[in-house]
């Protein structure tokens, strides 16, 4: 793997958090118990959310994170994203990164879609013409022009979600990091932005995806993290690591094997009803080449 | 490998990724300048969007403070200070400025704590907007300052034109200063805000708003003027009822406006990167 190929590197990554920084951390708290609190702080047993995490993605690579809750996929993507600093190693990133880390982040309830856009397309970084010659055709990926005048609290959860993706991916990222926000969209929406991802991946804007939608991770991914409590336990083939991940799981607990049997179900009847859904729709083009 | 195929014109620059998102490493400058404009715009066209009386309700809290003092002070206390309307106002609007901007600034990383733990943009859009969004209040409300000023038989004098923006500027590079420090030390100590609240009651009473300096004592008035904000309030009470430039008891308050522009500027520049995780 040529270096220049790379386009976001995190190099021996570990991220700590202080005792003392996972509570509310007051100055009352310091004032009244001033010996417990600075022992705390000094030796308290820090929390380490991330170990030594070296993982290079090159340029148009689709890179999938899976772990449980808690493993630390968002904190690792809040650090590549620059948002938290990494307490030791580095992270590099070549370009324009953009980041969907939570829905409608930055949006204002009262504004309306279109206000709204406008002041995401300025925090991801584009310029005011840039995002005003680009709102039409925002609002007309997200399918929302005619609601674009409407107060931001009226969308649901799926609009808020179209709009904020819309703009992301019209900021023309290098680099794109998308935390487990697609769940809400649906099936439609998911469909076009999976499209929409195999278009940028083409140009080349790597994307790295965090969901617990695991047969989306095993669709598009190129490779596949698995975290497990801050370290990369295995890392490869996204079907391979994906499967891995669901037999630990079902090792792990009853539970989550009873989960499992479901979500396999679930996914033999969608994969019978696309199937299905498909032949129909060969057998329907068929009828329109004969008519 | 192949080269990438990137659509054309799209430069690639080796960039090390900041982790702060400081102003400068944000698209530069001119998109910082986008961004703090239209946040807040956003903010001041959003505060009163569906209210009935709109604008009115900038006027209205230093207008109706000043009609209650002066009904107090003057109808029940009969406090004897010449033209005594002309005095409070002269006194209440730039210090609801100064104190609204400095409550709201301190609480603008809090308020906005989703967007700034999940987007990457410059923090110190915050405070400013939030700074920049008062300032502008103040200039929209001057007027109606003025012609209080003029019905109420003060000459508008020529020196308005220089004292006025003089102390603007002044004023605002103090709160910018002041917002800056309070907007980020209120994300590590929640004290800040109740430790706001009881300051401006007593910032109130010992900057000689609403009475004039020579009534108070002598042995208390040195220390009144110690406070800097005191003179900042004399000098708008010089430039608007006097219609003179302030004199040189002003540079305690230049002095105040940029050592606190400093102050905001350095602790800023030190804690920013913190933020996100500590919210």
């Amino acid at each position: 793997m040529r270096s220049d190929d790379i386009a976001l590197s995190v190099d021996n990554v570990s991220k700590r958090f202080l005792v003392a920084q996972m509570r509310p951390w007051r100055a009352s708290e310091a004032l009244l118990h001033p010996i417990s609190f600075t022992r705390e702080v000094l030796f308290g047993e820090p929390f380490w959310a991330l170990h030594d995490i070296t993982v290079n993605v090159r340029s148009g690579e689709f890179l999938g994170i899976i772990g449980q809750n808690g493993s630390g996929k968002s904190t690792l993507l809040r650090v590549m994203a620059g948002l938290s600093p990494p307490t030791t190693g580095r992270v590099t990133a070549r370009g324009r990164v953009a980041s969907i880390l939570d829905l409608g982040a930055g949006f204002h309830p009262l504004a309306t879609g279109r206000e709204n856009a406008f002041i995401n397309g300025l925090l991801l970084g584009l310029s005011k013409e840039e995002i005003r010659a680009k709102l039409p055709e925002i609002l007309r990926f997200a399918e929302l022009e005619e609601f674009a005048d409407r107060p931001m609290r009226t969308y649901s959860s799926g609009m808020t979600l179209r709009l904020s993706f819309a703009v992301a991916v019209h900021v023309r990222p290098d680099i794109f990091l998308i935390d487990e926000v697609l769940a809400v969209g649906d099936a439609d929406f998911q469909e076009k932005c999976f499209s929409h991802f195999e278009s940028l991946k083409r140009e080349g804007v790597t994307i790295v995806f965090v969901s617990h939608d695991l047969g989306s991770v095993e669709r598009f991914s190129d490779r596949v993290l698995l975290l497990e409590a801050g370290r990369i336990s295995a890392s490869g083939d996204a079907r391979d690591i994906v499967s891995k991940y669901l037999q630990d799981l079902a090792e792990r607990s009853p539970a989550a094997r009873r989960q499992l049997e479901q979500a396999l179900r679930r996914a033999l009847a969608a994969w019978r009803e696309n199937d299905r859904i498909e032949s129909e729709d060969s057998s329907s083009v068929g009828a329109e080449e004969r008519s | 490998m192949s080269q990438r195929s990137l659509a054309p014109g799209r430069p690639l620059a080796d960039e090390q990724l900041r982790t702060e998102g400081t102003l400068a490493s944000h698209g530069g400058w001119a998109r910082a300048w986008d961004l703090l404009f239209a946040l807040t715009t956003r903010e001041l066209m959003l505060r009163y969007r569906g209210t009935v009386l709109g604008y009115l309700w900038w006027v209205a809290r230093p207008l109706v403070l000043g009609l209650v003092l002066w009904f107090a002070l003057r109808k029940v206390l009969d406090v004897q200070v010449p033209h005594y309307p002309l005095f409070i106002m002269t006194g209440l609007f730039p210090w609801f400025w100064f104190s609204s901007a400095v409550s709201e600034a301190s609480g603008v990383m809090l308020g906005h704590s989703t967007m700034v733990k999940k987007v990457v943009f410059p923090r110190a859009i915050l405070p400013l907007s939030s700074a920049a969004g008062n300032v502008a209040q103040f200039i929209f409300t001057l007027p109606v300052l003025l012609v209080f000023l003029v019905v109420g038989h003060v000459h508008p004098s020529p020196m308005w034109l220089v004292g006025i923006p003089l102390l603007i500027l002044l004023q605002f590079a103090l709160t910018v200063g002041i917002g800056l420090t309070l907007s980020v030390l209120n994300v590590f100590f929640r004290d800040i805000s109740p430790l706001i609240d009881v300051s401006m009651t007593m910032l109130f009473y010992g900057s000689a708003v609403i009475f004039p300096l020579d009534r108070v004592p002598h042995g208390i008035r040195p220390f009144l003027l110690l406070n800097p904000l005191t003179t900042l309030m004399e000098a708008w009470r010089t430039v608007l009822l006097d219609g003179q430039l302030p004199h040189r008891d002003i540079f305690s308050a230049v002095g105040l406006a940029v050592g606190g522009l400093l102050a905001g500027v350095t602790v800023f520049r030190a804690l920013e990167r913190y933020i996100a995780d500590a919210l």
